[in-house]
């Protein structure tokens, strides 16, 4: 479990998040919502700890991350997982070697077991012919998806994912909102994912914060969200005509 | 930020990078991996350069040693030596070298920060700065006296066989010059700058990569700015460990 406690962050004198608290439930699928240009990138990189928050705290299972020392912070860090919004693969290395990383550091697998791992890892995002491939060499759509096997390669307790399907065709991104969904109820973590996609929302949402200009509007579960009475939200949703058209036929 | 807060942040930097790495086994391939990037890929321009330094400096001296009857015909041996060990392959070398191994380091760091490959490291509870910039330090530190060495002997070679072959200075003057007066305190001399060259060089070009915000217009500011940082640094520290040491 994640708790967000009056989360207040500015750059340069201009506020970009408001008092945020939030509590994210483990083996649940938490989602954050909202316009471009809404801070939801800025509320997750000060929730794993990339941005210091001007005031608040976050809490990873009642442990205080915010008010940690270095070390304690690296030890939660290496519970958590996290697909940036562009993938950040270290381009020195290969798809399979990108996956490998944490393996080599943080496990105590052995050669054999490690390959199967990231093996296992790769075929989970459906990726199996890109392996020596460096990451110049593939589409955003397979970066994506490496960054995504990289982040569970060691089982996270906590995983963040910036705009996962963002750039994806609409069946791999299926694909991976089940993978994420099904990971996280098979192995209990607490993840929280940055969207906009609305069928990922309706799909796989348990729990939808929604950011309107930096501040906490609506929470609430992903399926109750049509009938949600925010004007923002409601504009947010119904952008499409097609959501707009399904709305009507209900 | 002025120069002060820069100061105190380069030291910030260097004191979390000068931390145990996580695992040896692959500090060790990254180090070797720095060794061959830096000290075999830099031995081409080096030798090069080396070389031909080395003839300039040799015809130069005995440009002026023939028109004199005063001057033995050894001192063109002695004073090619004296310059390529005190200054060209050391303080010459160097500055080449923060153009070169600079500005490599500090756009690589430079660019792993702003497609946030650096973020990504620290979020698995990897301390990015050690993990990135100590093998290169490290590596730098190394292998740049080897550099340097060579560079020696190739300078030397280079002032050889232009004024030996062309027959400006007989091979026995050339020898007797070149083995006169030789102290092995000039080549501790030569060693120490080396290695604070080093450190200098991979050390401040670490800073300025590691520290880029922004977009590739910033990677290609920063590594102009470590090699212009590194040459002042390798200037001012030159004109120290010289002070220090010789007199
Ligand atoms: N490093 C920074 N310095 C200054 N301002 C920033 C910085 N990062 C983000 N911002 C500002 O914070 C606001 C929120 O940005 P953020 O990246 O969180 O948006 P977002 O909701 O993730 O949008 P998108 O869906 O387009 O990714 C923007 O107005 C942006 O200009
Ligand atoms: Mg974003």
């Amino acid at each position: 479990m994640i708790e967000v406690k009056n989360l207040n962050k500015s750059f340069d004198g201009r506020q970009v998040l408001f008092d945020i608290d939030s509590t994210f439930e483990s083996g649940k699928v938490n989602m954050v919502i909202g316009r471009s240009g809404s801070g939801k990138t800025v509320f997750l990189k000060c929730m794993v700890g990339l941005l210091t928050p001007d005031t608040g705290s976050v809490l990873y299972d009642g442990r205080d991350f915010t008010a940690a020392d270095e070390k304690t912070r690296m030890m939660i860090r290496r519970e958590m997982g996290k697909v940036f919004q562009m993938g950040a693969l270290f381009d020195s290395m290969t798809v399979a070697e990108n996956v490998q990383f944490p393996l080599d550091l943080f496990s105590t697998m052995g050669k054999g077991e490690k390959k199967d791992r990231v093996e296992f890892c790769l075929e989970k995002v459906n990726l199996t012919q890109a392996h020596k491939l460096y990451p110049a060499e593939i589409s955003g759509g397979m970066k994506k998806r490496t960054a995504i096997a990289r982040a569970i390669s060691l089982n996270p307790k906590y995983l963040f994912c910036d705009e996962p399907n963002s750039g994806l065709d609409p069946e791999t991104s299926i694909l991976i909102d089940n993978l994420v969904s099904s990971l996280t109820h098979e192995f209990n973590m607490t993840t929280v994912i940055i969207s906009h996609d609305m069928n990922s929302v309706f799909e796989i949402g348990e729990k939808v914060m929604f950011l309107y200009e930096g501040r906490k509007v609506w929470e609430g579960k992903g399926r109750e969200i049509a009938g949600a009475d925010h004007p923002a939200l409601r504009e947010f949703v119904f952008a499409s005509e097609l959501m707009k058209k399904l709305h009507n036929i209900k | 930020m002025n120069l002060f807060e820069h100061i105190g942040l380069y030291a910030l930097l260097l004191r979390k990078t000068f931390t145990r790495p996580i695992k040896f086994s692959l500090f060790r391939r990254q180090l070797v991996h720095e060794i061959d990037q830096i000290g075999i890929g830099s031995l081409p321009l080096v030798g090069i350069i080396s070389v031909f330094m080395g003839a300039v400096i040799s015809l130069q001296f005995a440009a002026d040693i023939m028109s004199s009857q005063l001057i033995p015909k050894y001192t063109v041996g002695y004073a090619s030596r004296q310059s390529i060990i005190y200054e060209f392959s050391t303080t010459v070398v160097a500055l080449i070298l923060a153009g070169k191994v600079g500005s490599s380091i500090a756009s690589e760091l430079g660019t792993m920060r702003i497609t946030e490959q650096i973020d990504a490291l620290e979020i698995m509870g990897i301390n990015s700065r050690s993990f990135l910039i100590l093998p290169k330090i490290m590596g730098f530190l190394f292998i740049n006296p080897f550099l340097v060495m060579i560079s020696m002997v190739l300078g030397i070679s280079g002032a050889y066989f232009t004024v030996v072959a062309t027959g400006m200075i007989a091979h026995e003057d050339f020898m007797y010059g070149v083995q006169m007066d030789f102290k092995t305190f000039d080549v501790i001399y030569a060693m120490v700058k080396t290695v604070v060259f080093a450190f200098l060089i991979s050390s401040i070009s670490a800073y300025m990569g590691y520290n880029t915000s922004g977009g590739s217009l910033e990677v290609g500011k920063s590594s102009t700015q470590a090699v212009v940082y590194s040459i002042f640094s390798i200037l001012a520290s030159n004109l120290v460990i010289t002070y220090l040491m010789l007199l």
